[in-house]
């Protein structure tokens, strides 16, 4: 999170229009450059984005040609719906997916449910793996075969500052997408027996249970979290969708519905009885981060 | 030099009446025989209705000529023992050129007899000769005494009173011959070679040569089998982690390219590293399917070097492939890319990840790569199985369900994202009286966390499958339930078995929503 450089870069560039043109024009040329040199091995392939079909989101994570969730990066999901949200984008993608799946965990992946998500069980190769560091090393190698189309790796924490940026330069490498999902389901599976004290509602336990603060070089940040539908259905399936970082993005946070016979996003209102949690950091529009 | 005996399979028929038949046209013919049928009059050459005439109580199996053959290959090899030299001579007989090996297991006699007990320990009727020539050797062993041994230069005077059917000649020769009264190879002898020559064409004159070594016979010993193994031994031993990387690269490298020339690819790869102070050091890699390339056999082992212990160095390197299957030509450098058009994994595809799943394959064992396969089945955990990945891709994914196809499992019920690997019963409390039919939990606590059901959908009834003994759904139909807890988190809940009233129900969770 930059929150206090935020105003800073805005206020300065405001100047520069003040000043006049030109400056305003070297600036640009300069962030230009800066991106440039910042996406050394970039290849055409990783000019693309994987679209979310939501005008509103996609303009905030790309200002390019393309609007979308950048190809060839890193992105972190945490939250409840966060392994679904990689299942749908990496669906919405050609090629075979890699995905490392935790094998010491309670629950397992289940692919009649990935087809809802536009998955199919034919283009998966699940990798299962006994430790975290077997599951960053089997993304590193994922990420560096052109063949993928996506990889994905489960996470019960936060993969630290160097492990994503070996995956981040891998995906960078090769054009292939890469997710790193840190489920809210998984942790509590793992952790679930061993809680003592008493016994706590489910939004207080699982509202700890996201790391996002760590500091990661994944391209972008999401939690992707429980929301209540509003038409009192359990088939469907919302989510509140909150994008806390993105290298040259914005941030923001919005309730999305899936529907998984069109396999499309709609942005849903909130739930009509309210009391959904506040997004954890307000909408702040466009910013740009050089 | 062996009188064969096809279907070696223990002992019990050895001494029993026993034919081996084969088809020539229409006709079921003897084609071997063992002791107890020969002496009982049932000679190889006879039809089976003869033989059967002959010892009703005969008792016959078909000829099986591939795995006679493979037999007298693998004795062949076995021959090696005695004499580099071995060649094939017909279906049933073996050369041993044993020039100059007599005298490592004793003379000629010691080695003849030597060889000609183990077979005949192994259970093969076996007889031998030993002579200056191949076409001698053949009539001694065929019509002379057994186990002869012709002294050099003796071998024209011991043929003579052989029968000229020792002579390697078409039955129709044969015949001409013994109505001219020409029945033993002395009485060739004295004829004039120009008469013998117009009379039976160059036959007789040149096996008759053969036999006496005046025409050189040579014989062909079989191809050596290389087994794909290189090694390289180093003069300083080698301790540096790198030293030992590249060395294993220019292994890789001659091994590879001997592949190329058999057409072959490995499956399996040996890696050991002879130490100096006499230990040996082993790595091993399996691929998922045959591969040649020294680049990726090169990155599979990388990983694994480092267990190498060196300590005061190896002094020799050796790389063997154990397992080794056909690889056509394939031209290998080329960069596979996944093209747009590319719908789900398709050929490329799979072409492009063997080596990832390789590269996994090895670190984490390749029953640990997996590929998932629809089942056709109702109950939850049976809809798919996975597969090993590295086998998937002989039961192509195409044949099971062709490309573009919708997906087996009926897409207007929901299914979770995860399923929990056995389900876990929930305490639940119902606002309803315990039994009443048709109602979800109002609450449930799994692993200690309180969930507040807001909304629920189903039941969706799943009957056990009544043809299998499945224990899990010992207790009868199952009652699905999507339930919503307050937060928006959406789990999979199952009543078991019937519902009596006043009974409590047992809820279990078995999925997760995403």
């Amino acid at each position: 999170m930059f929150p206090s450089k935020g105003p800073g870069r805005a206020s300065r560039n405001v100047a520069g229009n003040g000043a006049g043109d030109e400056t305003a024009k070297k600036l640009t040329a300069l962030r230009e450059e800066l991106r440039k040199i910042e996406r050394g091995g970039w290849s055409g392939k990783t000019g693309k984005s994987i679209a979310l079909g939501l005008p509103e989101v996609d303009r905030l994570l790309s200002d390019e040609a393309s609007p979308g969730l950048r190809q060839g990066c890193l992105h972190e999901f945490a939250g409840e719906g966060a392994e679904a949200f990689a299942a749908i984008l990496s669906g919405r993608l050609q090629g075979p997916v890699l995905w490392c799946a935790d094998a010491l965990a309670g629950s397992e992946l289940y692919p009649p449910g990935l087809a809802a998500f536009g998955l199919d069980y034919r283009r998966l190769i699940v990798a299962r793996c006994r430790k975290p560091q077997e599951i960053l090393a089997a993304m590193e190698d994922g990420l560096r075969c052109r063949a993928l189309a996506a990889v994905v790796g489960e996470l019960s924490t936060a993969a630290d500052l160097t492990a994503s940026r070996r995956l981040q330069l891998a995906a960078e490498s090769s054009g292939v997408t890469g997710f790193l999902v840190q489920s809210a389901w998984r942790d509590q599976i793992v952790k679930g027996p061993f809680s003592r004290g008493r016994k706590r509602t489910g939004a207080e336990r699982f509202g700890q249970a996201l790391q996002i603060k760590a500091p990661s070089a994944a391209f972008s940040r999401w939690s992707v979290g429980a929301a209540k539908n509003r038409d009192r259905a359990a088939s469907s399936m919302t989510w509140r969708l909150s994008l806390h970082r993105c290298r040259n993005g914005g941030s923001g946070a919005w309730t999305v519905k899936w529907d998984a016979k069109a396999y499309r996003f709609s942005l849903a209102a909130e739930a009509a009885d309210g009391q959904i949690d506040p997004p954890a950091e307000p909408s702040s529009g466009r910013r740009l981060v050089g | 030099m062996i009188r064969r005996q096809s279907h070696h399979q223990g002992d019990a028929w050895w001494d029993k009446a026993l034919a081996v038949t084969s088809e020539t046209g229409n006709r079921v013919v003897v084609s071997a025989v063992t002791r107890a049928a020969e002496l009982a009059g049932v000679t190889p050459g006879m039809t089976l209705a003869d033989a059967r005439a002959v010892l009703p109580e005969l008792f016959t199996l078909p000829a099986d000529e591939r795995a006679d053959a493979a037999m007298i290959e693998r004795l062949a090899r076995w021959c090696g023992a005695y004499t580099p030299w071995v060649s094939l001579d017909g279906p049933d007989g073996l050369w041993l050129d044993v020039t100059g090996c007599a005298h490592l297991r004793g003379g000629e006699e010691a080695l003849l007899n030597d060889l000609l007990e183990r077979l005949s320990g192994y259970g093969f009727t076996v007889r031998g000769a030993l002579a200056d020539t191949p076409g001698g050797a053949w009539a001694f062993a065929r019509c002379g005494e057994d186990r002869q041994v012709i002294p050099p230069g003796g071998t024209r005077a011991a043929l003579a009173p052989l029968p000229v059917a020792a002579l390697r000649l078409e039955a129709e020769t044969l015949s001409k011959l013994s109505r001219l009264g020409l029945r033993r190879i002395g009485d060739l002898y004295g004829l004039s070679r120009i008469s013998l020559a117009n009379r039976f064409r160059l036959d007789v004159v040149h096996r008759l040569d053969q036999a006496l070594g005046s025409t050189a016979e040579p014989i062909t010993p079989r191809a050596h089998e290389r087994p794909y193994r290189v090694r390289m031994a180093f003069p300083e031993p080698l301790v540096q982690a790198d030293d030992i990387a590249e060395a294993l690269k220019l292994l890789l490298q001659k091994l590879c390219v001997r592949l190329r020339q058999a057409q072959y690819g490995c499956r399996r790869l040996a890696f050991e590293c002879h130490r100096v102070d006499g230990d040996t050091q082993r790595l091993e890699i399996g691929t998922a399917r045959p591969l040649r390339d020294p680049k990726q056999l090169a990155r599979l082992f990388a990983e694994h070097l480092g267990q190498l212990d060196a300590a005061f160095g190896f002094e020799a390197l050796v790389l063997s492939a154990s397992g080794v299957e056909p690889l056509g030509a394939l031209q290998e450098a080329i960069p596979v890319e996944v093209s747009d058009q590319d719908a789900s994994g398709g050929v490329s595809g799979e072409n492009g990840t063997a080596p990832l799943i390789d590269l996994l394959g090895n670190r984490l064992g390749f029953e640990q790569i997996r590929k998932l396969q629809p089942v056709a089945s109702y109950l939850p955990e049976r809809a798919y199985r996975s597969v090993s990945a590295a086998q998937s891709d002989s039961l192509s994914d195409s044949a099971l369900a062709p490309e573009g196809a919708a997906a087996p499992w009926p897409a207007r019920v929901l299914r979770p994202a995860r399923l929990l690997r056995r389900p876990e019963a929930v305490e639940t409390l119902s606002l309803l009286p315990p039994g009443e039919p048709g109602t979800p939990p109002a609450l449930f606590v799994w692993r200690r966390v309180r969930h507040k059901v807001r909304a629920a959908e189903g039941p969706e009834r799943l009957s056990p499958e009544w043809w299998r003994n499945d224990p899990a759904w010992a207790k009868g139909a199952r009652d699905y339930w999507r339930v919503e807890d307050e937060a928006g988190r959406r789990f999979w809940l199952y009543r078991e078995g019937p519902l009596r009233s006043g009974r409590p129900v047992t809820w279990f969770l078995h999925g997760l929503f995403a």
